[in-house]
């Protein structure tokens, strides 16, 4: 079924996962890149479209829907040939790749937070919130690293939209100095992610939205 | 039949699995975790659940973690409970997941902030509880101001969100969060404690906690 489809979203964000899975669905879509910076998503046109005033946030045939996870299963059960997510053999299987899915946005994704930007969790000093999230981010890179040791990707022989979703963890991680060298196992898998073609054309795109946005600017 | 077993700790975020569990109204066993005693990173909780965390059900044998994915389990293998409100099309289904997911990667992570701030920081707690604080304050005056309108989350019927909000709500209290102010969600909270299922679910706990107690004693 064909929709009307437009994605808000922000440079860098964790929204660069969502746009790799349109792109994978390979639907046309309109994109509108939020000017942080600024406050875009604070101002009253984007909280009438979104009271959160958070990214992602999709509009399907002009009906909102936020949260990046369940943008995603909305997504693959839209468009189940993208297969952004291995076909489940069972209902327990659905649950647990929801599981997966809320393992990085409510672990991985606060403690990336915590190491790329940490006033977000404190009034005071940065260091030891960035501190403390070295040590979680460390603590689920190893169970990461210990789930690909033998295999290409997070569910096998197969790419997923989780890939890409722990792959922007990491590479956020390390926007935030985390160093990945010392966590060789994931060395392999992250190159593999970036040669992936939607995540290729989806920082293709937001790269053009960001061009576009600093030339209104100047 | 199912086999469940659910691992949790009185007073833990399992406290929303619990009440989910006792509202599909099926037979479970459950299993007190002591993260005081830190238990959680025991050999034996670790081969149920590599990640040390709680909730986790075992369904058949089988590990299920993350308290909303065991919720929507729940929801979608049992859904004539009423666990979550009946969707009308797949966007509406995906609304709905949309709360869960707010609830356990907005809601969870920034009250921890104001009830556990070690848990953010390796140096002074204090200012980790005021920004959880400051982070709050928003949110949980727009959820004030629904509830002002409305009896439960999604209007008319309680919903497992309405049990899981009401869980976030305690945290933050017990980190030391005002309330006093909000007629909404004090009344909310009422109505929560009220509910069959939730009352069920704390007498689990209290008699999971004796047993646990007996047990270590």
């Amino acid at each position: 079924m064909a929709h009307d489809l437009k994605l808000f979203h922000a440079f860098t964000a964790c929204t660069r996962v969502t746009l790799t899975a349109l792109e994978q669905a390979g639907v046309p879509y309109d994109d509108h890149l939020l000017d942080m910076a600024r406050g875009e998503h604070r101002c009253a046109e984007y909280l009438a479209i979104n009271p959160h005033g958070k990214v992602p946030a999709l509009l399907v045939d002009g009906r909102l829907l936020t949260e990046n996870g369940a943008i995603l299963r909305w997504l693959n059960a839209e468009y189940p040939s993208a297969g952004l997510f291995p076909e489940p053999g069972s209902e327990l299987e659905t649950a647990r790749q929801l599981s997966d899915l809320l393992w990085v946005s409510s672990g991985w994704h606060p403690y990336v937070r915590a190491v790329k930007v940490p006033f977000m969790w404190t009034t005071g000093d940065h260091a030891p919130v960035r501190e403390r999230g070295s040590e979680l981010v460390a603590g689920v890179l190893r169970q990461l690293e210990q789930r690909l040791d033998g295999q290409d990707w997070w569910y096998g022989s197969q790419w997923s939209i989780i890939d890409t979703y722990l792959w922007w963890a990491c590479i956020n991680a390390e926007i935030g100095g985390f160093d990945l060298a010392a966590f060789a196992g994931i060395t392999g898998w992250r190159a593999r992610n970036e040669a992936h073609p939607a995540l290729v054309r989806a920082l293709r795109r937001e790269a053009a939205a960001q061009t576009a946005l600093e030339q209104k600017q100047t | 039949m199912t086999d469940l077993t659910l691992f949790h700790l009185p007073g833990a975020c399992s406290r929303v699995t619990l009440t989910a569990l006792e509202h599909v109204g099926v037979a479970y066993k459950d299993h007190v975790v002591n993260l005081m005693k830190g238990e959680q990173h025991s050999p034996g909780y670790l081969a149920v659940n590599p990640r040390g965390k709680i909730p986790a059900l075992l369904v058949d044998g089988e590990l299920l973690a993350e308290n909303a994915a065991i919720l929507s389990y729940l929801h979608r293998r049992w859904p004539e409970a009423g666990v979550l409100p009946r969707a009308t099309d797949p966007l509406e289904e995906a609304q709905i997941l949309a709360d869960l997911f707010w609830l356990a990667s907005f809601w969870h992570p920034t009250v921890r902030a104001m009830r556990m701030p070690v848990r953010w920081t390796t140096g002074d707690p204090a200012p980790i509880k005021e920004r959880g604080r400051q982070l709050l304050a928003g949110p949980i005056a727009a959820m004030d101001q629904r509830f002002a309108g409305q009896e439960w989350w999604f209007g008319d019927d309680w919903s497992i969100c309405d049990t899981y909000f009401y869980w976030v709500c305690t945290a933050a209290l017990e980190g030391g969060f005002d309330f006093g102010e909000m007629p909404g969600i004090l009344a909310h909270r009422a109505r929560v404690e009220a509910q069959p299922a939730f009352r069920r679910a704390i007498v689990r706990e209290q008699s999971a906690m004796t047993m646990s107690t007996a047990d270590g004693a």
